[in-house]
């Protein structure tokens, strides 16, 4: 080879090791950058293609905004509606007033946080088509979610968290009402390098247990475990937690909650202090304060509290699912 | 003694003062180890207790009555620990009580309504007027029913969607196609106010060519449209400067609909809901009643307005009673006025022509006073215990319950009427119970109760279990 052949071969070489690496976090940038993908068109989404295998590397999904709450439009065996995305869910769960018809495999009670004692029915889906991320045979639980839709006003087919996205790095962005979804390799890096990596503030390797993330922060001082919920309105810290960290906390009133069940139970509101997360501190946090024994119980898991949408609005969140890493880019000056 | 008496009111006076200083909701609540615990003062002014009572759902009997010296109180259905820290402060405690089972799977947690209404959910509007506010003359048109939304432009978009209230917000429903110019869809619409977004490459955009928009949440806005079905004109005045349309849907706003110059005269495109609505032209400043509209009134003040009624016309039409002197028709859609519509003697009987909107109405007759139901209309409403005749217009949906030919009566009732036993009365027609009803968009639970028989819809398999482990049938209606 020829000194003049060499040298954009080696230049090539160089940019191709100088390419950003995915997994990688530079704390202190701004809001993540996330707009150079791949495009091979995917019907209702931005999306780009694996093209061997036919799968979407990356795929942009709108999120709709119901109160707090955030639906995602899916298909179970070709029929089409909303799924509420809930990632405190363990399952895929379907709403029995649509899915009755589903064999049941098993029946099981349920409960939560109001103690609801609904029977929950197993069954399994021969397709989910979320956006083109399509899974097969996936088992769910079949319940009764009529209280949901009607405090919301919405028409919900089902639910679903992580337990969907088990093979990639999924972002939520509330504030824009966007969620997306990257296909990564075993390693846990992204399929496509010329996707730009999630630039963060700050970063943490999540606990993965029975597809539900927890985080570990501190309130006054003393670490705590929380999950990760876009399915809770409010952030929520557990009723048992002791006076040292509760003085971080002003209860201004009490409030009304439901959880999958249609009981309501009595909750307190307030206003949470001294909230840390790998050092990032947030004060008047909203909070309820609730028993969430039964939740930790159900999750086989340890749980003082969960992060909610009142967590969710503060910025940009990446879940690598692989990995486990968490990064989260703050948002200057709160919502856009 | 007289200086003792002095310092006495001066020490009362500040721990008065002092007390109310202490009033402060923040720190009257605290829940700790699975406990809730509240500090309350007997020297709390009446009104104060009763804030405390409200804010954190105390039974007031709790608040007002935990300072007679008792360890413990039950109040409310639950007994609480008192203790009394000094002579004004006392504090009640009361363990928490956690749930029953477990979950096996996640945890929806939804805030209650009141805190929720600060962000607008729920929140239901009907303007009675709109005119769209596009800055591209080109990107949205509406005729025949069918609107055209255009984004021009975009050629590196791979996918643009169109989701709004018309399609219950559907991010796929309704793509948008490409065209060498820009991006085109064509959707079905009835006239009226939507609210709508693109979905461009799966992220959400407003309207950029259109200065209509509404907050949705605190920092999500909306684009507005409304789908026309009413034009203003008047002819002629070609030399004046400006002519502008007010009226009662506008609440006589003189400088909010200014209309526009055309060869023939000023002309205005709008959506006008339905109902009548009384309205004047203003030329240069000066009212006049539109010249060409017959349908004129005094409005009681020595003004003429002109008038100008939308939406089908319904005859309330009363046989025979031609020797009644006077026959008026009152209902809930004119607030029961015993006045207001007198009713035309025809050969065969009497009639009265009214524009009413889509919707469910209650009327009855007065002959010379006498109030009596449509004895030609088989469906009757009770409402407070008064039967009236019930009229649907532009009904969207049927109730009907097959069988049950021997049942002396059968009432549907749901989330619509209150659950109310006896509010709409089915008749039946070739063997099943019907009842034509006009339901606004969004979820409905219902019964039938098939005489005094609670039983859900026999042929509906979408229900919903409710708090007394039975069964509701549940229906959607579609934008």
């Amino acid at each position: 080879m020829k000194r003049n052949q060499l040298l954009p071969f080696l230049v090539f070489l160089t940019a191709l090791f100088c390419l950003p690496d995915v997994a990688s976090c530079k704390p202190g940038k701004d809001v993540p950058d996330y707009s150079i993908i791949q495009t091979l068109f995917f019907p209702g989404n931005r999306i780009s293609k694996d093209p061997v295998q036919n799968v979407p590397f990356v795929v942009s999904i709108p999120l709709k905004r119901v109160g707090q709450l955030f639906m995602i439009e899916a298909s179970i065996d070709g029929e089409s509606g909303n799924f509420m995305f809930d990632t405190g869910s363990q399952e895929l769960v379907l709403n029995s007033i649509y899915f009755r018809k589903y064999i049941a495999k098993d029946e099981q009670q349920s409960g939560g946080i109001t103690g609801m004692t609904d029977k929950v029915t197993r069954t399994v889906v021969r397709r989910l088509d979320i956006s083109g991320i399509v899974k097969y045979n996936i088992s769910a639980d079949v319940m009764d979610l009529g209280h949901l839709e009607n405090r919301r006003g919405v028409k919900i087919f089902g639910l679903f968290g992580f337990s969907v996205f088990r093979d990639m790095e999924v972002i939520i962005d509330v504030n824009r009402n966007q969620l997306m979804l990257y296909r990564l390799d075993k390693k846990g890096k992204r399929f496509s390098l010329k996707d730009a990596e999630f630039r963060c503030d700050i970063t943490q390797r999540c606990d993965l247990y029975k597809n539900i993330v927890f985080l570990k922060s501190s309130i006054g001082g003393k670490i705590l475990t929380f999950c990760l919920d876009t399915g809770a309105e409010s952030n929520v810290l557990s009723s048992w937690l002791p006076r040292k960290i509760m003085d971080h906390v002003i209860i201004t009133r009490r409030s009304n909650l439901t959880g999958m069940g249609k009981a309501r139970a009595d909750v307190f509101y307030g206003l949470l202090n001294d909230f840390r997360i790998e050092g990032k501190i947030f004060s008047n946090m909203p909070v309820i304060i609730t028993s969430l024994e039964n939740m930790s119980a159900s999750f086989d898991h340890p749980l003082d509290g969960m992060l909610g949408y009142d967590f969710l609005e503060k910025g940009v969140l990446s879940i690598n699912l692989v990995t486990r890493d968490v990064k989260i880019a703050f948002e200057k000056g709160g919502r856009p | 003694m007289k200086r003792f008496k002095w310092i006495f009111i001066l020490m009362f006076l500040v721990a008065y003062y002092h007390a109310g200083a202490q009033f402060d909701p923040s720190k009257i609540c605290r829940v700790e180890d699975g406990n809730m615990s509240f500090t309350l003062q007997k020297s709390w002014t009446h009104s104060q207790k009763l804030e405390v009572a409200h804010l954190f759902d105390l039974d007031t009997t709790l608040v007002l009555n935990i300072y007679n010296g008792k360890d413990e109180i039950t109040a409310g259905g639950s007994t609480w620990k008192i203790i009394k820290v000094n002579s004004d402060v006392y504090k009640i405690i009361k363990p928490l009580v956690a749930s029953s089972s477990p979950t096996n799977t996640g945890n929806v947690i939804i805030l209650d309504d009141r805190w929720m209404n600060a962000y607008g959910v729920n929140k239901r509007e009907s303007e009675t007027f709109g005119v769209n506010r596009f800055t591209l003359f080109n990107v949205f048109s509406y005729r025949n029913g069918k609107a055209t939304f255009y984004i021009p432009k975009r050629q590196e978009a791979k996918q643009i969607f169109l989701a709004g209230t018309f399609n219950n917000w559907s991010t796929r429903q309704t793509p948008m196609t490409k065209t060498d110019s820009g991006w085109i869809v064509t959707v079905k619409l009835s006239p009226g106010k939507y609210t709508y977004k693109f979905i461009v490459d799966g992220k959400w955009m407003e309207d950029p060519y259109n200065k209509l928009h509404e907050n949705d949440h605190s920092s999500w806005k909306n684009s507005v449209v409304f789908c026309y079905n009413y034009r203003f004109f008047l002819k002629g005045f070609q030399n004046s400067k400006n002519v502008r349309v007010a009226g009662s849907f506008n609440g006589w706003n003189t400088k909010q609909l200014p209309m526009v110059r055309t060869s023939g005269g000023w002309v205005l495109y709008m959506f006008l809901r339905e109902g009548t609505h009384s309205y004047k032209f203003i030329v240069d400043g000066e009212w006049i009643p539109d010249p060409v509209n017959k349908a004129n009134r005094q409005d009681g003040r020595g003004n003429v307005n002109s008038y100008v009624a939308i939406g089908d016309t319904f005859y309330f039409r009363l046989k025979g009673h031609l020797e009644t002197n006077r026959v008026i028709v009152a209902g809930n859609f004119n607030e029961w006025n015993d006045g207001e519509m007198l009713m035309r003697r025809t050969k065969t009987g009497w009639e009265m022509p009214y524009v009413l909107a889509p919707g469910n109405y209650e009327y009855k007759f007065i002959l010379d006073g006498t109030w009596i139901t449509d004895p030609d209309n088989p469906y009757t409403v009770i409402s407070g215990g008064v039967t009236n005749s019930y009229l649907t217009i532009k009904p969207n949906h049927t109730f009907i319950l097959d069988g049950y030919t021997f049942a002396k009566k059968v009432v549907v009732t749901g989330n619509f009427s209150g659950w109310s036993p006896e509010n709409y009365q089915m008749i039946i027609r070739d063997n099943h119970w019907v009842l034509p009803i006009h339901l606004s968009p969004g979820k409905y639970t219902y019964k039938f109760i098939v005489d005094n028989k609670w039983i859900e819809d026999p042929d509906n398999n979408q229900w919903e279990s409710n708090e007394y482990n039975t069964k509701n049938s549940v229906l959607w209606i579609e934008p």
